[in-house]
């Protein structure tokens, strides 16, 4: 048995497909494809699979995996053909390899987000502040106030038609920020804009390379 | 509608995959080369919909036609409609994303009677004129089935033309008129009359309906040449009908999520109070070879992994082990698991409990219906005690711990022993498992009793009945809550207010359709929905229109004619009556395996049991 991942992008409407909602489509998807995925023992075999980082419902991403075991012989290129079968064309599928990292590896992603209506100046001057708060849920459920200027990364800001923010932001195991988190405080500190679309690129390492 | 302007619309929606489409085997056509344009409307949300399996014949075959483009519309949830109206946005279909009022067939499926405000608002959101009669092109016909379509006198000044009965050939042979009747340009009129010429398809304007001054029916007068009774269709072979081999596979979790498959139409056992079991007949079996190979196409195109067998009452297939054997011939290998729903009491046996044992022990459903045998022969639920004890002594055996059953109130002939009945026996069911010598330790046992009330439906015996007034409900209830002892006993009862409204409709004449509109237009919405009924609302229409609603509750005349007399489900009336004389009784019928009884469903042939 060896452990593979599946790349893939989601577009368009399939982000409108929720996490839990992916998770039973690729049991769907897994039988339809005939791909020898390692099941479960359990009462119910099903296909033993983990996303390596869940999606929020409403993103889109050009860069998305999940992870499996192969049983028995089966090259890359045609796991990764039988999945582009039974995908939807929103779902494009980029390629299928061996583990290279563990999933504890992924530190980082990088978003895409496109405004429209946006105060650029006080966009730019929101980032520029010492301190950015901002309100994140704990896992019990309190909220906590937390400043998160150290964590982005590469920040930028373009214009070309539409305003596209380009940020990386920790994602992975221990440490995860959601772009929604520091839009929402954004919008409380009155900043003008209306988002057009989210777009997780890509998943990356601990020294922002991609993460495979 | 943009991909963007669709963002937006379900920006602060909380579950924007009932709208946004793109479900694997969803069909998308180019529509400049589609002749007719076909709107399949569920009036109730995505997840109930889209679990229902005649939209999914229907919506198979009507795309397997060239020329005709069939989408899929639900009734948006409550938060959807919002954005629609906050966004001056019409209601749309899922796959072309294209308004209500461009498609030139809106066909609802009529399967529940609280649905009826729902059809209304649809249109309403949909800028589709509600009054049949305002709306003068052949465009936006507006057409219905499905088991309330047996009356659906209600909905007369609403609806054009009604189907009756099963829809696969009708359906198919009406989409093809209406394409002639557009390429000849022809007027509404003149489509409803050739329309009307088809058997099982009823177009109310052409009947003129009068009324005593009591309200009772006088009489109804064909127009023209339509018909003067209309004949529900039948298929008479179900092993040639059309059945799809691929489902629409939502993303999101659906009431019946998994692959559903038909094994006969019909039922033998002849409840009294059953509309199902009486205007679904005669009953057809699908040939078990047929029935597998169906299942495992339909695993195959969906990815789903698990299979349940539908029909009024599984057990009563003939071959069912059999079937059973089949279908794990090739499940167990597929990793897919079978489902056995509506299974009898009487039927239960170890060998089916071990082979349906390979799917998850939660809990299991039994409907005894009413509590004594006196009861039980008066609706002509023929299962005895011991064989109600007997199963449960199987299921607990299982090893399992929660116990369902279904009861009703409020039925013909009933009295206070009779609701007593149901705890008697809920309580024999809880000390059954402590007698269980094996019982799992530290486990305690669940009895959920589900009492609802009552509702006389058209084209069954108890079609002339009373509904139960609402103290007598009231007393009924008390006294059963009263009467129980144990803790292991748990309660529920259907709101009275839903069960009240239901029997209104299902027995309503056409003087309803005005009480509709007026409900409707003072917000009355999703009825079906607890949180949603607003019951003084419809007090208020029912006051504003004059109609007193408890003179659809009454009890009715073997002579009086019936609202939906004009109609035909072959069941005849003079059957009907016996079996309701039969109850008064407390005499039982054979189910139609033992004896025929005469019902007069053969006579439109493919009846199983027929006399030979």
């Amino acid at each position: 048995m060896r452990n593979v991942r599946l790349f893939y992008q989601k577009k368009g409407n399939a982000k409108y497909i929720s996490h839990l909602d992916m998770n039973r489509f690729m049991m769907r998807a897994v039988k339809r494809s005939g791909v020898p995925v390692w099941y479960t023992e359990g009462f119910n075999p099903h296909p033993f699979i983990t996303f390596t980082m869940p999606l929020s419902l409403g993103f889109e991403t050009n860069y998305d995996s999940i992870e499996f075991k192969i049983e028995g012989e089966m090259t890359n290129e045609e796991i990764a053909e039988r999945f582009r079968n039974v995908f939807p064309a929103t779902m494009p599928v980029i390629g299928v390899k061996d583990c290279v990292l563990k999933s504890k590896e992924l530190k980082y992603a990088s978003f895409t987000i496109t405004l429209q209506a946006a105060d650029r100046e006080a966009i730019n001057a929101y980032f520029e502040k010492d301190e950015i708060i901002v309100s994140k849920k704990t896992k019990k459920g309190t909220i906590n106030q937390i400043d998160i200027k150290e964590k982005i990364h590469n920040l930028s800001l373009t214009e070309n038609g539409a305003l596209r923010l380009y940020m990386v932001l920790p994602a992975g195991s221990e440490e995860n920020l959601n772009p929604a988190v520091i839009l929402d405080a954004m919008k409380l500190q009155a900043v003008q804009f209306t988002i057009v679309g989210i777009s997780r690129n890509e998943l990356l390492d601990k020294d922002f390379n991609l993460f495979e | 509608m943009t991909d963007l302007e669709f963002s937006k619309l379900v920006e602060n929606v909380q579950k924007p995959g009932r709208y946004a489409g793109g479900e694997l085997n969803s069909v998308l056509k180019d529509k400049q080369q589609i002749a007719v344009r076909f709107a399949f409307c569920f009036p109730d949300i995505y997840e109930i919909g889209m679990s229902h399996l005649g939209m999914k014949i229907l919506y198979s075959l009507l795309n397997e036609l060239d020329y005709c483009w069939c989408e899929r519309v639900f009734a948006p949830f409550t938060d959807m409609e919002a954005s629609l109206r906050e966004n001056n946005r019409a209601l749309f279909a899922i796959e072309s994303r294209d308004d209500l009022s461009e498609f030139d067939i809106i066909g609802f499926t009529l399967q529940y009677e609280l649905s009826y405000t729902n059809i209304l608002n649809m249109l309403a959101l949909g800028n589709v004129l509600l009054l049949s009669a305002d709306r003068a092109g052949l465009h936006q016909l507006v057409i219905a089935g499905g088991p309330c379509a047996c009356n659906p006198e209600p909905l007369c000044d609403f609806v054009d033309l009604f189907v009756l009965g099963e829809g696969e050939e009708v359906t198919a042979e009406l989409v093809s008129l209406y394409r002639q009747h557009k390429l000849n340009a022809s007027t509404k009129d003149e489509f409803l009359a050739a329309a009307a010429a088809i058997e099982g398809v009823y177009v109310p304007s052409l009947y003129l309906v009068k009324y005593r001054e009591d309200f009772s029916v006088e009489s109804v007068a064909p127009r023209d040449s339509a018909p003067a009774k209309v004949r529900k269709r039948i298929i008479k072979n179900l092993d040639k009908v059309f059945y799809p081999d691929r489902f629409v596979v939502p993303y999101m979790e659906i009431v019946h999520d998994r692959v559903i498959q038909e094994i006969f139409r019909g039922c033998i056992r002849g409840c009294r109070f059953c509309q199902a079991g009486m205007i679904y007949r005669p009953v057809r079996e699908k040939n078990l070879d047929i029935v597998s190979q169906q299942a495992k196409c339909l695993c195959d195109t969906t990815g789903y992994d698990e299979v349940s067998l539908s029909s009024l009452s599984t057990s009563d297939y003939s071959a069912l082990e059999p079937l059973v054997d089949k279908l794990l011939s090739w499940s167990e290998q597929d990793k897919v698991s079978i489902s056995l729903p509506s299974l009898r009491i009487d039927s239960f046996s170890p060998q089916l409990l071990d082979k349906i044992s390979k799917v998850r022990k939660s809990g299991l459903t039994f409907a005894p219906e009413a509590g004594t045998q006196r009861m039980r022969n008066v609706i002509n639920k023929n299962i005895s005690e011991e064989e109600i004890i007997n199963t449960c002594k199987t299921a607990f055996a299982g090893g399992y711990i929660n116990i369902k059953l279904y009861f009703m109130m409020g039925l013909p002939y009933e009295t206070m022993e009779d609701i007593e009945g149901i705890i008697d026996l809920s309580q024999r069911v809880v000390d059954l498992y402590y007698q269980n010598p094996d019982k799992p330790k530290g486990k305690s046992v669940q009895v959920s009793i589900s009492v609802s009330t009552f509702v006389p439906k058209p084209f069954t015996p108890f079609q002339w009945a009373a509904f139960d007034s609402a103290e007598s409900i009231k007393a009924k209830q008390q006294h059963l809550l009263s009467y129980t002892k144990s803790k292991k006993i748990k309660i529920s009862f259907s709101d009275k207010e839903t069960s009240f409204l239901e029997a209104v409709l299902a027995r309503g004449d056409r003087r309803l359709g005005a009480v509709l509109l007026k409900a409707f237009s003072l917000g009355c919405k999703m009825d079906g929905w607890d949180e949603f009924l607003d019951f003084e609302k419809w007090m208020e229409a029912f006051a504003a229109c004059g109609v007193d609603p408890l003179f659809y509750l009454r009890k009715r005349e073997y002579d009086e004619r019936l609202p939906w007399d004009h109609l035909d489900y072959y069941v005849t009336k003079g059957f009907l009556q016996r079996e309701d004389e039969k109850a008064a009784m407390e005499a039982v019928t054979e189910n139609c395996r033992q004896r025929c009884s005469g019902c007069g469903a053969d006579q439109g042939g493919g009846c199983s049991f027929e006399k030979r």
